[in-house]
């Protein structure tokens, strides 16, 4: 090697130094993918430009310069729109994450507020009436904000489905459970608001109330996931089945205020809602502390307390329909074990599934009555019923009147979901 | 990340990648050295460009890695390979033919005096 060639050497080494400081200015991702041979491509060009052709080591660098401006420009500019893409996929899925999460959060901390342990903690709000109203309007604005964004996630979670070519199956799902629980709880606004209201220890409307949200939320949840296989589609299904029914039970119960409206300023009417709106009016001479402003002006007022209950209720059917989402999911992959020919498409439903899924909840409903007293005891009366209480309700003709409309209700499931062998294989044979 | 622009026109940069790779796997710097040449020096591709140029191609699926080299043994084992795809050589022939029509018509309307497809061919 002669003193040529080493100099040679030295000077393509030194550029391939300066050329990989260049490189780092590139994107992460561009660096990752190519940057090795981008200086392996760079020394063989300089060995040829400048050192075989012997052009001037300026002119080459400022080739080199006026490249890497343009290079740099049109990768960072492609790293930033990609970077957007990506960004709008995790918008999509923070929505649908992030604020059936906030919503768990604002739930629980309102149901936390509500319990004996939230009355042990009150203390004295400070601040003058208009404080107070000032304060409830911003409760309400931002519930009804968190409804909005819900919806808004839920209507960009459907959308994004649809666009990557999933079969909406568990749109039609969500729909068919939360219109059938809009009906529902319809019926019961208006049986609740015209004729007169039963004690609550027998009133089975109160209960299923209670309960078939969550019933239906979990039961459509474990459909969507067992006929996509994915616990999101689920959770989709689920959670469109909440908030329709939700919806509708809103817009029911608004409606039947107005109905009733001329009944309760006149102080007339004891029937249902009109009788308890009348008993919030006549509410007076309580303390100005928080509890009695949670428990007043927000929770028990014409707005605060379907909405709260909602919220509640909503943020128990999303972990119902993620749970529904992962059993339904967690089945299909067992089923596919078993009939390995489904490939992707929804594996046919065994015989006797439909059976046995009535029966378990049939097994289980004495479970699910308990927690749904012990709920609504805790919720109201702010303490929990002992065993002898709970042994009593379970005899009570509530339970049966509520069982009934339990198995009403997942009958129409089972038809309405087409839960069955041979629209399964139906399903199979046109997916 | 796949682009959204359509295949057909080709820009110049990549047809000449695609003219360079329709004569056989080429890694990098060849693919630069042949581009210079086979458009007479007016497209000079530096390092950045080229690369960039790859990155996007990769993604529309014009080109892919080769999975066999030419020449391992005299070779750096470094050193990646491309190769044209179907895809690749059917958009490169789309563009042929698109310039022979655009060439056609020119030569029908008596846009380019003197020049015919017989006399280039």
């Amino acid at each position: 090697m002669n003193a040529r060639q080493r100099s040679n050497g030295r000077s393509r080494r030194r550029a391939a130094r300066i050329y990989a400081l260049v490189l780092r200015l590139y994107p992460r991702a561009h660096r990752q993918a190519f940057a090795d041979q981008m200086l392996q491509a760079f020394g063989d060009h300089y060995r040829d430009a400048v050192e075989t052709a012997c052009q001037h080591a300026v002119m080459f660098w400022l080739g080199v310069v006026a490249d890497a401006g343009r290079s740099l420009a049109r990768e960072h500019q492609a790293a930033v729109r990609e970077r957007v893409v990506s960004m709008r996929k995790g918008v999509v899925m923070g929505w649908a994450v992030g604020l059936p999460t906030t919503a768990i959060v604002i739930g629980l901390a309102l149901f936390l507020a509500h319990s004996p342990a939230g009355a042990a903690v009150q203390q004295p709000m400070p601040g003058d009436s208009v404080g107070r109203a000032l304060l409830s309007l911003a409760l309400f604005v931002l519930t009804l904000g968190l409804y909005a964004a819900l919806a808004g996630a839920i209507v960009r979670f459907a959308r994004s489905m649809l666009q990557s070519g999933h079969r909406p199956g568990w749109v039609r799902l969500g729909l068919v459970l939360g219109g059938t629980f809009g009906v529902y709880v319809v019926m019961a606004n208006a049986l609740a608001t015209f004729l007169p209201s039963p004690d609550a220890a027998g009133n089975p409307n109160r209960f299923l109330l209670l309960t078939l949200p969550l019933l239906l939320a979990g039961v459509a949840g474990m459909i969507g996931g067992y006929r996509s296989g994915r616990i999101r589609m689920g959770v989709g299904a689920g959670l469109l089945t909440g908030v329709l029914g939700v919806l509708v039970d809103q817009a029911s119960q608004v409606l039947m205020i107005v109905l009733v409206w001329l009944a309760i300023q006149h102080h007339v009417g004891p029937a249902g809602i009109a009788g308890e709106y009348q008993r919030f009016i006549q509410q007076a001479g309580h303390a100005p502390d928080l509890g009695t402003y949670v428990s007043f002006e927000y929770l028990q007022d014409g707005f605060g307390l379907p909405i709260t209950f909602s919220l509640i209720t909503l943020t128990l059917e999303g972990l119902c329909a993620a749970l529904g989402g992962w059993v339904g999911a967690s089945q299909r992959d067992l089923d596919r074990a078993e009939h390995p020919t489904a490939g992707s498409a929804v594996p046919p439903v065994p015989a006797g599934r439909p059976v046995r899924f009535l029966l378990g909840a049939l097994a289980l409903a004495p479970l699910v009555w308990i927690a749904t007293v012990e709920l609504n005891a805790v919720g109201g009366a702010h303490r929990l019923l002992g065993l002898g209480d709970v042994g009593n309700s379970l005899v009570n003709q509530a339970f049966g009147l509520w069982l009934l409309g339990l198995l009403v209700a997942l009958a129409f499931v089972l038809v309405s979901a087409r839960f069955t062998p041979v629209q399964a294989e139906a399903t199979l044979a046109s997916g | 990340m796949k682009t959204d622009e359509p295949l057909i026109p080709l820009t110049p940069a990549v047809f000449y990648i695609l003219l360079a790779l329709a004569g056989g796997d080429k890694h990098g710097y060849e693919i630069m050295k042949r581009v210079k040449q086979d458009s007479a020096g007016q497209i000079k591709m530096g390092t950045g460009t080229l690369y960039g140029s790859i990155k996007r191609m990769l993604a529309d699926g014009l080109i892919a890695e080769a999975g066999e080299r030419p020449d391992p043994a005299l070779d750096d084992e470094r050193r990646r390979y491309y190769r044209l795809t179907n895809l690749g050589r059917r958009a490169f022939t789309a563009e042929l033919q698109r310039y022979a029509q655009v060439v056609a018509l020119a030569e029908q309307r008596r846009l380019l005096p003197g020049l015919s497809l017989e006399a280039g061919q």
